[in-house]
């Protein structure tokens, strides 16, 4: 082979080794920053806003965080950070500036400093003797910056260990779903669950792999289906379902689809006090100051691989009403630059990609768009559009309103529904909406647990004791 | 050696562009043809033609907040300094951003920012001019401010009265407030007070009445060691308060630190608390004008 020859192979080779971040895999959140990846129990790895299915006056918010939970995480098992606050804010005049924030904090308890045990014995109530390391939280609303603490001293459940110590997991769970009387019986959990989100995680990282199209892949493995790569993890949760006019604007359900109120903006933010200074004593840090963001979220994969590495942590810590800052890297975004190459055959969209920016910063027109808004990154949900009784895992470009990304689901595809939308499989662009754009997906298409239907709606969580990870098939 | 390390190693390089070339040709060809029985693939459902969203008529503006109030332009530190506290005080945060500094707006970016940000600022609920001094950078306006007493893990701890210092500066003609006071001494109540509190918490724990107890806490849940706080009612008997004394007599007050903040030390107090045959300490902070329990800790005895 020629110098020359070689030469021109070069850039391809950058831009094969780049695919292992075009496809929307960073696990929606997970660890998708420098900083935040070093920091689990602030890391905020998913969240998700819709319609509640069985109580369609309400609407459930969910926040995952500690991302990538083994199961068997003894003996000091995963727990919410004490110095952290956890938060979901809503925006709900389109100014991509918070209207109402909900707050929590927690709280951990030793029974026994003197004995290495999470439990002495089986865990069978949420105030049983025999768990020794426990948590309980408080809420707080904000309103235009009024705070209202909710609830305290509210019981989280214990993780879940195994037969000996957990018998009756689901029991324990139950009984930590509180009601907020003073939000309008809001209902709220904090606690362990599976983590919802699924991706092939492990074949996509592996120089793009898809392993349904292992056969036909430069470096061959035998021809499989897609694997969940966060099956058999668990993450902590926050899961708030409130009425839909505690979060309307003008405090009233909306009056239909097309009413601007209809629609709310929602992400998750996780703050720490800006000074920290370890001890040396053994001692916990002491930390002080204000409290700063360390990590948001929004719509999954936009931080991921959109952003690129050098700005993550930036956004991280920016808040919505400064992403104009962030608009060239959606209308022009990286992955959508090398589909071409690394897909022979597949065209995209030019830029400036606008239908990326209608799906990320401004909501889509006719459906979860609020005129004259400003334009930000986060989930925006229309409470209007009722829950679907046969909900489509790819949302809205499966014909379903209800779903992502028209807030999320938890059953929505997220990954599948980003990658053809960064194709321009979309009606937007209907040059691009064909094969095989509208085909593309990584192969994992259902979590590994069935969610529950009621409230909190995610799985039971893996117990230490018996779990498997990775397992192959939805 | 060295280069057949290197003749070596662009042999590695030259699979691996190949490789990758393959890799994207093959995909690409792959997605092309499509796959034949992938059960887990969702190739067989494409995505929808258009979008079939709500029929109906186009959604109206978002409603404009009222921009129609404006501060009156201050002529002094001193006005512009109690215009500030004013707006506070009557929960017109709009106004109260008219009159910060530059350097101030910066920080929270906009007006619906700060609005935002007035959950994590004490709250005046009124204040008293009492002194003032010229520097060359401003005008110091020292005041007796009232608050909103809070103590929470959300906003951490903001006393009923403090007093502060607050600068304004003079910059393009106009006099502007910096967003927060120079200084900030809060007025706690006296510590003596914290003892018939603890001392009737402690009964009332001895007594197995959770509810009385609760009743001298700041919250229902308490911070420190959950056994601490059953054993006055598993000992029963006579239980006592003594003199308060300061934080860092205690084992761990961690929970605490990790809660309201570093300077948690400056408004908290131990007060002992000692039983028949057991001895802790009770943890109180002011809520207001009274003291409460917040938590308990080891004495270490």
């Amino acid at each position: 082979m020629s110098r020359y020859r070689r030469l021109l192979l070069i850039p391809l080779l950058g831009v094969a080794l780049m695919l292992a971040g075009v496809i929307p895999t960073g696990a929606s959140s997970h660890r998708e920053a420098p900083l935040i990846s070093e920091d689990p129990v602030a890391d905020d790895t998913d969240v998700y806003a819709f319609v509640s299915p069985d109580r369609p006056d309400t609407v459930t918010l969910i926040g995952n965080w500690i991302p990538l939970e083994e199961p068997a995480g003894g003996p000091n098992f995963y727990k919410f950070g004490q110095d952290v606050r956890y938060q979901f804010k809503i925006d709900n005049n389109a100014d991509a500036v918070p209207d109402i924030i909900y707050e929590f904090r927690f709280t951990t308890q030793v029974l026994n400093a003197k004995t290495f045990l999470y439990n002495t014995g089986p865990i069978t109530s949420l105030d049983d003797s025999h768990w020794n390391v426990r948590q309980t939280y408080s809420v707080a609303r904000v309103d235009h910056g009024r705070r209202t603490v909710l609830a305290s001293g509210l019981s989280s459940p214990p993780d879940n260990i195994g037969p000996r110590s957990t018998p009756n997991y689901h029991a324990l769970a139950s009984a930590a779903v509180h009601t907020l009387d003073n939000d309008g019986g809001a209902k709220v959990f904090a606690g362990q669950r599976d983590d919802p989100f699924f991706v092939d995680l492990g074949s996509v990282f592996d120089l793009a792999g898809l392993r349904p199209f292992n056969q036909a892949h430069a470096v061959k493995e035998p021809k499989a289906n897609g694997v969940d790569g966060v099956g058999g993890f668990n993450v902590h949760s926050i899961a708030l379902q409130v009425p839909i006019d505690r979060l309307t604007a003008n405090g009233q359900k909306p009056s239909g689809a097309n009413d601007p109120n209809a629609v709310i903006g929602i992400w998750s933010q996780t703050e720490r006090r800006k000074t920290k200074v370890l001890s040396t004593s053994g001692g916990a840090a002491n930390e002080s100051g204000n409290w700063i963001s360390v990590s948001r979220l929004g719509a999954p994969l936009v931080n991921e691989v959109v952003i690129p590495l050098g700005q993550k942590d930036r956004f991280n810590t920016s808040v919505p009403a400064r992403d104009a800052q962030f608009l060239s890297y959606v209308q022009n975004p990286e992955p959508a630059q090398l589909i071409p190459v690394l897909y022979p055959g597949v065209t995209v969209p030019p830029a400036p990609r606008n239908d990326l920016v209608s799906i990320f910063l401004t909501g889509i027109k006719g459906l979860n768009q609020v005129p004259n808004g400003k334009p930000a990154e986060y989930l925006r949900l229309n409470m209007a559009i009722p829950p679907s009784s046969s909900p489509n895992p790819l949302g809205v470009l499966g014909g379903d309103n209800a779903g992502f990304p028209n807030g999320r689901r938890l059953p929505d595809d997220v990954t599948d529904i980003e990658l053809r939308a960064l194709a321009g499989a979309t009606p937007f662009t209907p040059d691009f909406n064909k094969s095989p754009n509208n085909l593309l997906g990584d192969g994992v298409d259902a979590n590994d647990k069935p969610f529950l239907s009621a409230f909190p709606y995610e799985a039971t969580p893996w117990q230490g004791y018996d779990h498997t990870h990775h397992r192959v098939g939805p | 050696m060295a280069l057949r390390v290197r003749a070596r190693g662009r042999t590695v390089g030259l699979t691996i562009v190949t490789a990758l070339i393959g890799l994207g040709l093959g995909v690409g060809a792959v997605v092309l043809v499509r796959d034949g029985d992938g059960r887990t693939h969702r190739g067989a459902q494409p995505s929808v033609v258009r979008f079939r969203f709500p029929a109906g008529a186009a959604g109206t503006s978002v409603a404009v907040a009222d921009d129609s109030a404006h501060v009156t332009e201050p002529t002094s530190g001193l006005d512009a300094v109690q215009a500030f506290l004013t707006a506070e005080r009557d929960g017109r945060a709009d106004l109260a951003y008219d009159l910060l500094t530059h350097a101030s707006q910066e920080e929270f970016g906009s007006p619906a920012a700060f609005v935002d940000a007035q959950a994590d600022r004490p709250q005046p609920v009124g204040f008293r001019v009492v002194g003032g001094a010229a520097g060359a950078d401003g005008d110091d306006v020292t005041l007796d401010v009232r608050h909103r007493p809070r103590l929470d893990p959300f906003g951490g701890f903001v006393s009923a009265r403090a007093r502060e210092t607050w600068r304004a500066v003079r910059a393009d003609g106009h006099w502007r407030v910096q967003a927060d006071p120079v200084s900030f001494h809060p007025e706690l109540p006296d510590d003596s007070a914290a003892v018939p509190v603890v001392a009737d918490w402690a009964k009332a724990l001895a007594s197995c009445d959770a509810a009385r107890a609760g009743r001298l806490q700041a919250s229902p849940s308490l911070y420190g060691p959950g056994d601490l706080i059953g054993v006055p009612c598993h000992e029963g008997g006579a239980w006592r308060a003594g003199p308060p004394v300061g934080l860092n007599r205690a084992a761990d007050v961690q929970p605490l630190i990790e809660a309201f903040g570093q300077d948690v030390g400056a408004f908290t107090r131990l007060v002992p608390v000692e039983g028949p045959s057991s001895h802790f300490f009770a943890e109180v902070a002011p809520l207001g004008d009274d003291w409460r329990v917040v938590g308990v800790t080891t004495d270490g005895g």
